[in-house]
């Protein structure tokens, strides 16, 4: 139907069909593998997007749930195939790189090459022939860019074997964009930055842990989850931003309002605090057993878990102070409609903190073991909400409206500029850094990716003919 | 878990931690040709804040008030979790998770100051931001390889024996650079001003909550110096699984106190400042040392 009638009304049939299959499989009526639900989730999550093709989106579904063995890499790969021609009208070479590298990966595999997944990898990371993939996604950054990305993942996730040799680029390429997705994440001034490079961070842990066999579970109950809420939250507050255009869902703008959409931030930034610093403790685990490279990734992901939380306290201050002195004044129906979207936000932000719950559902309740407890979030949620009730019970003995500053943080900015530039000035090699670099992708560039695909086969068949 | 080991470490954070504080400003003194305050000045000066009103500027939010008592948590529990003056440590596996709450609690001072929107508080906020972004992971690095030295993450003294030899001793000097640039004092402490800029994170508390603040500080240092008996015990073994008490832990214990608080003093004693820029060169070598000593420290016969 849908197929045939390409309207709203299929689309919401296509949905309700989807979320019955869920059901059916929540019941035990139908079982669904993990992989056939996630190809599920991301259906329905692109169908929100109206540009996205429903009737591809349709037939994947369709193949999708189909009980043929052997057909899940196929549905993962059609989805990207799909998601590809849905990116090309709107990011130009994105789908480009994401036809070549899925079509490579299938040549590949039917040569029979052992690193069939690699063109995947080299895409994911933005190395060459992909080298604009990933500053394309991260400064024009759309739902439908990141789920490609999330799916390339997930295949890549379920065909370790075929990249196993070039593992170590990926966790390495995974613990810098980490490290640097926490750096820009310090010096955000919007909130599209901020979520912008919110990705960065997951993305980065997606790549990190899609390579360590002892993070799957990490991988599948919570990293996955976190991508897709994101996602959905990232396209919500973006749409509303770019219709209203006042700014009031920018920092500072109708604070009070806006704290539940606040709320949905900074749930994230906990979502991302637990994972980053439950991905560490494991790392340092493995690595102990044996690992140098390993220990050293879990040096860096257990500074990346301490900085993510100064990130979500700096944040906090932003969402209820604002950069700039923005007054929105708006009705009551539309504080109503924003706290409703906002609320909705909250909710999707909440899904990652009970992954346990939500995929012991789907799951036909069974809970996955987790081999690390989060200690220090355990700590730290004991550690505040004690903090709070003694402080909350002892009451300041005056207040005053005064402050001792006597001039603003732009005059400060001026006067004692050491402070602000040193930051960028003293991390500038973080800041500098490019995957891959600038010069030789300038370079590579002038290439036309068509042509290189067309040189890599002919080696490839060369290659399997002597 | 060890509850009455973890209650004792609690009682000895709370009274040990301001005395060491104020041997330090003691022993400067004296580096410096000044008589200094009584070694139980910190505590005066922590029991008159705690009588003293509590003050908050008014457009301060909630976390201005729960930033100093968290602070103090964090470094509570960054000190209870090992074995100090006791042989077993009250939680098994506790060695990353004071990494990570080491690294937290710095980051936590550094955005306090933030939370007050006060301009010298933000700027001050920004300053120890930077230190903790440069200091951090030194310190994270070196503890690395004591947990590699020790094989288990777990900050107990009943260890096996470990292998003494260059690889240790490097590693012991890295910690202890970087517990002079986590320190926060001259040389490496960065400030121009000192009143407006490296106070400036804590001008608006006062009262009750800046008492709190002080109080986590002291914990921390004393956390942190406390990490030394660990390598020391490697070349004195002291204890074996099942024991408690050990006389000779107890004195490990004091002595890598007391070597610690003169290490301090001396740096801070015998140096001139440096500047911003400056210091950052100097954390970026102590934390290439960190990770020699981290790499040595996974290749040492005996490790892990």
């Amino acid at each position: 139907m849908i197929y045939l009638y390409n309207k709203r009304s299929a689309r919401i049939l296509l949905v309700a069909v989807q979320a019955l299959l869920l059901v059916l499989h929540a019941t035990g009526f139908y079982q669904l593998q993990l992989q056939q639900i996630l190809v599920i989730v991301v259906s329905m999550i692109l169908l929100i997007d109206p540009v996205s093709n429903s009737q591809l989106l349709a037939l994947v579904t369709l193949i999708g749930v189909t009980p043929i063995p052997g057909n899940l890499p196929l549905v993962a790969l059609a989805l990207l195939l799909v998601l590809a021609l849905s990116a090309r009208k709107n990011q130009g070479r994105i789908g480009l790189y994401v036809i070549i590298a899925t079509s490579l990966t299938f040549i590949l595999e039917y040569l029979g090459y052992s690193f069939a997944g690699a063109p995947l990898v080299l895409m994911l990371v933005g190395a060459l022939p992909f080298q604009k993939w990933l500053p394309d996604m991260y400064s024009n950054y759309k739902s439908a860019g990141v789920l490609v990305a999330f799916m390339a993942v997930v295949f890549l996730n379920e065909h370790l074997a075929s990249y196993a040799a070039i593992a170590p680029l990926l966790l390495l390429l995974g613990a810098l964009t980490t490290i640097v997705g926490v750096f820009q994440c310090m010096i955000s001034r919007r909130f599209a930055d901020l979520f912008s490079t919110i990705h960065q961070i997951v993305f980065g842990l997606l790549l990190v842990s899609a390579s360590v066999k002892e993070l799957d579970t990490l991988f599948s109950y919570l990293l996955l989850p976190a991508m897709l809420s994101l996602s959905v939250i990232n396209y919500i507050h973006n749409s509303l931003n770019e219709k209203t255009g006042n700014g009031m869902f920018e920092f500072g703008g109708l604070s009070t309002v806006m704290r539940v959409e606040a709320a949905s931030i900074l749930t994230t930034y906990l979502v991302l605090f637990s994972l980053v610093s439950m991905g560490a403790e494991v790392l340092v685990q493995i690595g102990i057993e044996g690992s140098m490279g390993f220990i050293l990734l879990g040096c860096v992901m257990l500074f990346a878990a301490a900085a993510s939380l100064a990130v979500f306290f700096r944040s906090y201050t932003l969402i209820f102070e604002g950069i700039s002195n923005s007054s929105i004044t708006s009705g009551g129906s539309q504080k109503l409609a924003v706290a409703l979207v906002s609320a909705g936000n909250l909710l999707l932000a909440l899904i990652p903190t009970l992954p346990l719950l939500a995929f012991s559902l789907v799951n036909g309740g069974k809970p996955p073991q987790f081999e690390a407890l989060n200690n220090l979030l355990l700590v730290m949620l004991v550690a505040t909400s004690l903090s709070a009730v003694i402080m909350g019970s002892a009451k300041p003995g005056r207040i005053k409206s005064w402050m001792t500053g006597y001039a603003t943080v732009d005059d400060l900015q001026g006067s004692r500029g050491e402070i602000f530039t040193a930051w960028r000035e003293i991390f500038k090699p973080v800041y500098d850094i490019r995957i891959p670099d600038d010069g030789v992708s300038r370079t590579l560039e002038r290439a036309n990716p068509l042509i290189l695909l067309v040189i890599i086969i002919m080696l490839a068949i060369i290659g399997v003919m002597i | 878990m060890n509850l009455p080991i973890l209650a004792l470490n609690l009682a000895l954070a709370l009274i040990v931690a301001p005395l060491l504080d104020g041997l330090r400003r003691k022993i400067t003194a004296r580096l410096q040709n000044r008589i200094g305050p009584p070694v139980t000045q910190s505590w005066h000066d922590l029991l008159k804040l705690f009588r003293k009103e509590t003050v908050l500027p008014e457009r301060a939010g909630f976390l201005l008030r729960v930033f100093p008592a968290l602070m103090l948590m964090l470094s509570l529990a960054m000190f209870a979790m090992m074995a100090t003056v006791t042989v077993q440590s009250p939680m098994e596996e506790g060695g990353i998770l004071f990494i990570e709450l080491a690294v937290l609690s710095a980051f936590v001072l550094a955005i306090a100051g933030s939370m007050s929107r006060n301009p010298y508080g933000v700027v001050g906020g920004s300053r120890e931001v930077i230190l903790a972004t440069l200091v951090e992971p030194s310190i994270i690095v070196s503890l690395t390889a004591l947990i590699l030295f020790k094989g288990s993450t777990t900050l107990d003294d009943a260890s096996r024996s470990l292998a003494v030899g260059g690889s240790l001793i490097v590693a012991v000097a890295a910690y202890l650079l970087s517990l002079l640039a986590e320190s926060g004092r001259v040389p490496f402490d960065v400030a121009e001003a000192e009143s407006e800029l490296t106070g400036g994170s804590m001008i608006e508390f006062s009262g009750v909550p800046l008492a709190m603040l002080k109080m986590g500080q002291f914990v921390r240092s004393l956390a942190l110096y406390s990490i030394p008996k660990f390598f020391m015990t490697a070349f004195i073994p002291v204890g074996v699984k099942g024991d408690i008490f050990s006389v000779t832990v107890v004195a490990l214990y004091v002595v890598s106190l007391l070597l610690c608080t003169l290490l301090i003093s001396m740096a801070e004693s015998l140096n001139a400042r440096y500047r911003l820029l400056e210091a950052s060169r100097f954390y970026a070598i102590v934390l290439a040392f960190s990770s020699l000593a981290l790499i040595l420290a996974f290749y040492a016969p005996g490790s892990r």
